[in-house]
């Protein structure tokens, strides 16, 4: 597991923040948060200029109109 | 109509009673009542009861009928409560937690306001998690919430007292929120149907937040009917909350759609990777879809593991947000387990946070690209195992596997916005509920009404736990 010495960025945010934390908790942390900090490289590597933070309302009403009914090219399904 | 009788009919079953005067809105509030002292005293589902209001406005009601002005509204004189996280006029939400508003509300929460229009009568406020931020139903402030059919075990969370109220008859549906599976496993857990609704369909003004970019309303309900009966009446846009929008939707017509044909995606791997008797549950659940028309089709689904990843950099962000200055200035009044999981926020740097967010549209187009170019919705579990007991989820063991089984089906998939409906499974071998949900695309709740309520109408709607163990 990471320490947090070898982390210094989530260190620095605890003391800015004005909270102490035990050596072997900020190690904790600092484990969960190299791994999600890997998370969002391999979404970096996909991210447009053109990708905003409000994209996604976009993509979710431009997607698929709703429907109660089920797909049209099912075989033997003449609706 | 004994009070057992009321207490298993469904909303519109309930409403429909009154409206016809054979049951008043008082016997209806007061048996409620009653049973929610009842099962309370078992599980620890309520927060408090309005009793004296709630009985006003049932006589009121009852004395309009009198005067041949009975109010118009699909709820009328039905009692309903809560998830204790929404704004009433006049009260202070508990929000679970030991922090709470320092003064009443002065407006109701958009939900529950379109609730009280369809003349609900309010009995009172459920139990839930700390600040909604945990799976399991315990709480440290409220005391732990349990399960209606075995006290030894969670109900689930963070809705906690939504589910077991309605699994235990007291009302027929209640709101929870979700925001990495706070209805869906209750609602497995309790043996309900809940519905996590498109990220913003409905308002979430004047509910506590958690990461409102997850964050979703939805009810729990008996049966499926309730659940679109509900949507009919909440979902839409809210001038008090910007990202709200419902297309327009008959929910209750999707009801008597026809599901044939209809394609149920699933991936075997995943369903090969749950607990031998939860997967013979889930594999007896496909089959009765495809009993109702519907067809399984083996799909693939991308890795939920990192899309989990993704969901925890939103939701720890957004929370640790939201609650720093009380972090801050009032860290004691955190339960342990709450305060530990907020810490995660601080230490994700805010490009990590936005990135998550950028990435969301290509995320969602994966999936609506991959499995459902192929599927019409899809099918997951809920949990990987039986429901857990209070001990091995207690808040001493909070980042075991036991909470791991009830995050990992749910979480990842709020990260994707889509509406998911939880249903209920036969029994496990130890006689507990379980449950599995159907993922469908923007905006397909009619599609899930539709499926779901097939799938109900081959098993009939459980019955409420009319007298749950001490």
């Amino acid at each position: 597991m990471p320490q947090s010495s070898d982390h210094p960025f989530v260190h620095e945010v605890f003391r800015r923040q004005g909270l102490t934390l035990p050596s072997e908790r900020l190690a904790a942390l600092t484990h969960t948060a190299v791994k999600l900090s890997a998370a969002s490289r391999t979404l970096e590597e996909r991210l447009s200029m053109s990708a905003d933070i409000f994209g996604f309302l976009t993509a979710l009403r431009s997607s698929v109109p709703p429907s109660a009914t089920p797909s049209s090219d099912v075989p033997g399904d003449k609706r | 109509m004994t009070p057992s009788e009321l207490g298993t009919l469904s909303a519109t079953a309930l409403a429909a009673a009154i409206r016809a005067g054979d049951v008043t809105a008082e016997q209806a509030v007061r048996t409620a009542l009653t049973r929610a002292e009842a099962v309370t005293a078992a599980t620890n589902a309520v927060v408090s009861l309005d009793g004296s209001e709630a009985l006003a406005e049932a006589r009121a009601i009852d004395a309009a009928r009198r005067r041949g002005a009975f109010p118009r509204g699909a709820l009328t004189g039905v009692p309903l409560a809560h998830k204790d996280m929404f704004n009433r006029i006049g009260q202070i939400a508990t929000w679970g937690a030991r922090i709470r508003p320092m003064t009443p509300a002065t407006r109701d929460a958009t939900v529950i306001g379109r609730l009280k229009a369809a003349g609900s009568v309010t009995i009172g406020a459920l139990h839930m998690a700390e600040f909604a931020f945990s799976i399991t139903g315990h709480n440290e402030f409220l005391g732990d919430c349990r399960n209606p059919f075995s006290p030894d075990h969670i109900p689930g969370g963070s809705s906690s007292g939504s589910a077991t109220a309605v699994a235990s008859g007291v009302i027929p549906f209640s709101l929870g929120s979700d925001t990495g599976g706070s209805i869906r496993v209750p609602a497995a857990c309790c043996g309900l149907y809940g519905l996590r609704p498109t990220w913003g369909l409905i308002s979430r003004a004047g509910a506590l937040p958690l990461a409102p970019s997850l964050d979703a309303i939805g009810p729990l309900a008996r049966n499926v009917g309730d659940i679109a009966l509900a949507l009919s009446l909440l979902a839409g846009a809210d001038p008090d909350d910007a990202t709200a929008h419902a297309p327009g939707a008959d929910y209750l017509g999707a009801l008597t759609s026809s599901v044939k044909g209809m394609r149920v995606g699933y991936d075997r791997k995943l369903l090969e990777r749950v607990d031998p008797d939860i997967a013979r549950l889930m594999d007896r659940a496909l089959a009765i879809l495809v009993e109702t028309g519907a067809v399984a089709v083996e799909v693939t689904l991308p890795d939920l593991r990192e899309l989990d990843r993704y969901a925890q950099l939103v939701q720890f962000a957004e929370a640790t947000a939201y609650h720093a200055v009380w972090m801050r200035d009032r860290p004691q009044d955190y339960s342990n387990p709450v305060r530990s999981l907020l810490e995660h926020g601080y230490a994700i740097p805010a490009t990590d946070y936005i990135q998550a967010l950028r990435a969301r549209p290509l995320v969602l187009e994966d999936w609506l690209r991959g499995p459902f170019r192929h599927a019409d919705v899809l099918f997951l579990p809920v949990m990987t195992g039986p429901v857990p007991t209070l001990a091995e989820t207690a808040a001493d063991r909070v980042l075991i596997t036991a909470i791991g089984s009830l995050l990992h089906f749910n979480r990842p998939l709020a990260y994707l916005g889509l509406p998911a409906l939880c249903l209920p499974t036969a029994r496990d071998r130890k006689g507990m509920p379980n449950g599995f949900q159907l993922l469908g695309r923007p905006y397909a709740e009619p599609a899930l009404l539709s499926i779901g309520q097939a799938y109900q109408n081959r098993v009939g709607v459980p019955k409420p736990v009319i007298s749950p163990r001490p």
